[in-house]
């Protein structure tokens, strides 16, 4: 038992977090943008490899919905590489797109009596998705956002574990840990344009992971609110006074406040967990 | 005497014979419906290598297709993966979920015959059968339980069925360390004539 629990920490902890510090280690001295593209790769890399252990190597096309998310982890990074191509004032499109296209891999899959139900369910995610990403599509110099993330990933991974999932919890361990080891750097030295492009594989899965939650899991509102209020703790990074704070500082109070937000989400899960009756078969 | 005795063994023996071996009857031929009220389908799958865990699914429906030729004899069966049971709901909602079999993806679990064929004491029957998004054909042999007429109840047939699949075939590798792999399933068909 004690070999299979080391196991599943490799698999879950150690793998994305050693990848985001190997990615970073290699493109230390490289300019920032070089080390963005390298810290990037290395969670989608290591978000790969974890998922492929835990949940099997992904097919392509996906044979079932969760094969969609280390597809979803590279295809950010590499979207990434597009979009910062595309002039400034129209980014917002390619991630208004990426955004449609996370919510169409996952919602439809699922069967739905009426097509207009699918759309608007498929619709409502990606502008919400969208709205999430903000902090993490624009440009800047502050980092709080991943310790944010990596808050809410693990959040993430405590209200499936409420909802019946292991695997999901597992694989919001595996987001959580790459995005803590990536805070972890950024506390040491803080530098948000470091982790321009891990942040936007971050988000992209956490987007998945979210819409998960809801439409397979189906996670009770209460406890997905507070995810995504937790989640919508980035955007105020670019609050004046949170922006006059130093990076280390804000990083800290956001991330914080984050998984206080967080630990409302859970501690519902686990109140509802607690009031349900034992054996409401009534044998 | 001892001729006439002989041949009654023999005329009592071929008759029971006749009576015991089910679609050679024309008077069974014909389409039934499974009755998910009298049908089961039950799993068995080892715990921790320690125990065997049994559990079944609720609700089966199909359709049985029995000709006095027992090669253009077919089964097509459908069971809602929502309809799991294991006596508890906490691992009922478990195995619903992502973990095993998740339901909300992959609603039907389903099995079509491509061929049957009469063997010894029953049949051999092999088709696809469709579980969490995968297809696998597989071979399993079946039983005649019994048939009859049942009044107001209609013309029924009995078959019962026991095989092993290999549940990473179908995708769901998720715990087998924990839970087995192999899992065994044990269905007993009841159908209604017409």
């Amino acid at each position: 038992m004690a070999d299979l629990v080391v196991q599943e920490v490799v698999k879950t902890a150690v793998i994305p977090a050693a990848a985001v510090w190997v990615a970073c280690a290699v493109g230390s001295g490289r300019k920032d943008s070089i080390r963005s593209l390298l810290v990037g790769a290395g969670l989608a890399a290591g978000y790969g490899v974890s998922h492929s252990l835990i949940a099997g190597v992904p097919e392509v096309p996906p044979a079932e919905s969760l094969q969609w998310f280390p597809l979803i982890a590279g295809g950010a990074w590499l979207w990434s590489l597009v979009v910062s191509r595309v002039p400034r004032g129209a980014s917002w499109i390619p991630w208004m797109l990426g955004a449609g296209l996370v919510a169409w891999a996952l919602i439809g899959r699922l069967t739905y009596s009426d097509p207009k139900v699918e759309w608007s369910w498929i619709g409502g995610s990606a502008l919400l998705l969208f709205a999430l990403w903000g902090p993490g599509i624009k440009e800047r110099p502050a980092s709080s956002s991943v310790g944010v993330l990596a808050v809410v990933a693990g959040v993430a991974a405590g209200v499936a574990i409420l909802n019946h999932s292991a695997k999901i919890s597992q694989l919001g361990g595996v987001l959580g840990a790459g995005l803590g080891a990536a805070a972890l750097l950024q506390w040491w030295r803080p530098n948000g344009r470091v982790t321009r492009d891990l942040l936007r594989v971050g988000q992209a899965v956490m987007g998945a992971l979210v819409i998960y939650l809801d439409r397979y899991l189906e996670t009770p509102p209460r406890e997905l609110c507070f995810l995504v209020a937790a989640w919508a703790v980035a955007h105020l990074e670019s609050l004046p006074k949170v922006r006059a704070m130093s990076p280390r500082r804000s990083l800290v109070v956001l991330t914080l406040f984050a998984g206080l937000l967080g630990a409302v989400a859970i501690l519902f899960g686990y109140l509802r967990r607690q009031a349900e009756p034992a054996n409401p078969y009534g044998y | 005497m001892l001729f006439k005795c002989l041949m009654g063994v023999v005329v009592l023996g071929a008759s029971a014979f006749w009576s015991a071996a089910p679609v050679a009857e024309s008077e069974d031929a014909g389409t039934y419906s499974i009755d998910s009220g009298h049908s089961c389908v039950l799993f068995k799958v080892s715990h921790l290598n320690v125990s065997n865990f049994y559990g079944r699914f609720n609700e089966v429906s199909g359709t049985l297709t029995i000709a006095d030729d027992p090669t253009q004899s077919a089964i097509e069966i459908s069971i809602p993966t929502e309809s799991i049971d294991t006596n508890s709901k906490d691992r009922d909602d478990h195995l619903k979920g992502s973990d095993f079999f998740n339901v909300k993806e992959f609603p039907t679990l389903s099995f079509k015959s491509s061929k049957v064929e009469k063997t010894g004491a029953g049949f051999r029957v092999t088709g696809e059968l469709s579980l969490h998004g995968k297809t696998k054909e597989i071979t399993f042999d079946a039983t005649h339980t019994g048939h009859g007429e049942s009044g107001r109840f209609g013309y029924r047939t009995g078959y019962e069925a026991k095989f092993t699949i290999q549940r990473t075939d179908f995708g769901m590798s998720y715990l087998t360390q924990m839970l087995g792999d192999e899992v065994t399933i044990m269905v007993a068909l009841e159908a209604v004539k017409g």
